[in-house]
C-alpha cells in the first residue's frame, strides 16, 4: 500500500518577489538584476553565512528559496538522515558552464577559476542546501524540458515508498542569464496541522497559480 | 610594505567574494584558513590563480602554499620577495 504524502509548505521566487504558501513576503521592486535582488533577499534573512557570496546564481536561487521555506519548518524536530532533497530544472548549470567556457576561451589570458568551475554541475545546489542544514538523506537533481508535475510526483512516490525517507525538499530551480524561477515545497509523511495531499494535479496547480484555493 | 599589504587585503576580499567582510575586520596577521577567515580548499586554489594572474608569480611547490597563505602579511612578503628576484 502506497504511503500518503502531504505538501506542508511551499515557496515561489520569481520577478523580484518571494512568496510563501502563496503570500508575498519579500519584494525588491528596485532591483535591476537577479544579482542585486538575491543579495537583498539574503540581507533580509539577517544571516551571516559567508559562503552565500561565493555561490553561483543557480545555487543562490536554490539556497534563498530553501532558507525562506525552512523558516516555516522546525528542522530541529526532523530526522535529517531521513530527509531527502529532490530538485529539477531545464537549464542544468548552463549559466555557470557558459561563464566558465568564456573564462577559458582566450588562450592568451588563460586563467580558469576554480571557484567558478566547482559550480559547473546542477546538483551542487543540493550540496549547498544540505551543507547549510546538515541534511544527509537521499538526493537527486533531474533535468526536464519543462516543469513536469507528473514526473516530480512519480519520483517522490518512489522515493518515499522505496527508501527510509520521511520528509523531502522538492521542486524546480531554474536560472539562465536574467531569467529565473524557483518553486520549492516541503513533503512530509506525518504533517502537523494543515497540509495539501501530494498529487501531480496539486503540484501543477501550486506551480502555476501559487495558491491552492 | 604595510601599504602594499592593505591593498593586497582589499584585492583578496574582492577576488574571493568575501562580501560580508569589511577590510578593517581582517588583521594583516590573522590566519586566513581554519578558525581565522574560514577560507577553504577552493579559496586556496583561487589564491594560487590570483597570484599568477595579478602578479605573474607561480607557486611551483604546492607544499609551500601552507606557509605562503598563512596571512595577508605572509602573502605580501612572498610577493615582494618574488617580484625582486
Amino acid at each position: 500500500m502506497k504511503k500518503s504524502l502531504y505538501i506542508t509548505q511551499y515557496c515561489h521566487i520569481q520577478n523580484n518577489c518571494i512568496w510563501i504558501n502563496g503570500e508575498p513576503i519579500f519584494q525588491e521592486g528596485d532591483s535591476e538584476n537577479f544579482s542585486s535582488f538575491i543579495k537583498s533577499a539574503y540581507k533580509n534573512l539577517n544571516q551571516k553565512y559567508a559562503k552565500f557570496h561565493k555561490m553561483d546564481p543557480l545555487c543562490k536561487l536554490g539556497y534563498i528559496g530553501s532558507e525562506y521555506l525552512f523558516q516555516q519548518i522546525n528542522l530541529d524536530e526532523i530526522d535529517k538522515r531521513k530527509t531527502a532533497v529532490y530538485l529539477s530544472n531545464s537549464s542544468s548549470s548552463l549559466d555557470t558552464d557558459l561563464k566558465h567556457h568564456n573564462s577559458i576561451a582566450d588562450l592568451e589570458n588563460y586563467f580558469p577559476s576554480p571557484a567558478i568551475f566547482v559550480y559547473t554541475l546542477p546538483n551542487i545546489v543540493i550540496g549547498e542546501i544540505c551543507i547549510k542544514n546538515k541534511i544527509q538523506g537521499e538526493n537527486a537533481f533531474y533535468i526536464f524540458e519543462n516543469f513536469l508535475a507528473v514526473k516530480q510526483f512519480e519520483q517522490l512516490e518512489m522515493l518515499f515508498n522505496t527508501t527510509n525517507t520521511k520528509s523531502c525538499l522538492g521542486g524546480w530551480v531554474e536560472l539562465l542569464d536574467e531569467t529565473y524561477e524557483s518553486f520549492l515545497y516541503w513533503i512530509d509523511e506525518n504533517p502537523n496541522g494543515e497540509a495539501i495531499p501530494l498529487s501531480a494535479d496539486h503540484l501543477e496547480y501550486l506551480y502555476t497559480t501559487k495558491k491552492l484555493l | 610594505m604595510e601599504a602594499f599589504a592593505i591593498k593586497l587585503k582589499e584585492q583578496i576580499i574582492t577576488h574571493l567574494n568575501l562580501e560580508d567582510l569589511e577590510p578593517d575586520e581582517v588583521g594583516l596577521d590573522d590566519p586566513l584558513f581554519g578558525e581565522g577567515l574560514g577560507l577553504d580548499s577552493i579559496d586556496a586554489l583561487e589564491l594560487i590563480v590570483f597570484l599568477e594572474k595579478e602578479y605573474g608569480i607561480k607557486i611551483e611547490n604546492p607544499e609551500e602554499g601552507k606557509q605562503i597563505f598563512e596571512s595577508v602579511n605572509t602573502i605580501a612578503k612572498f610577493i615582494e620577495e618574488h617580484k625582486k628576484s
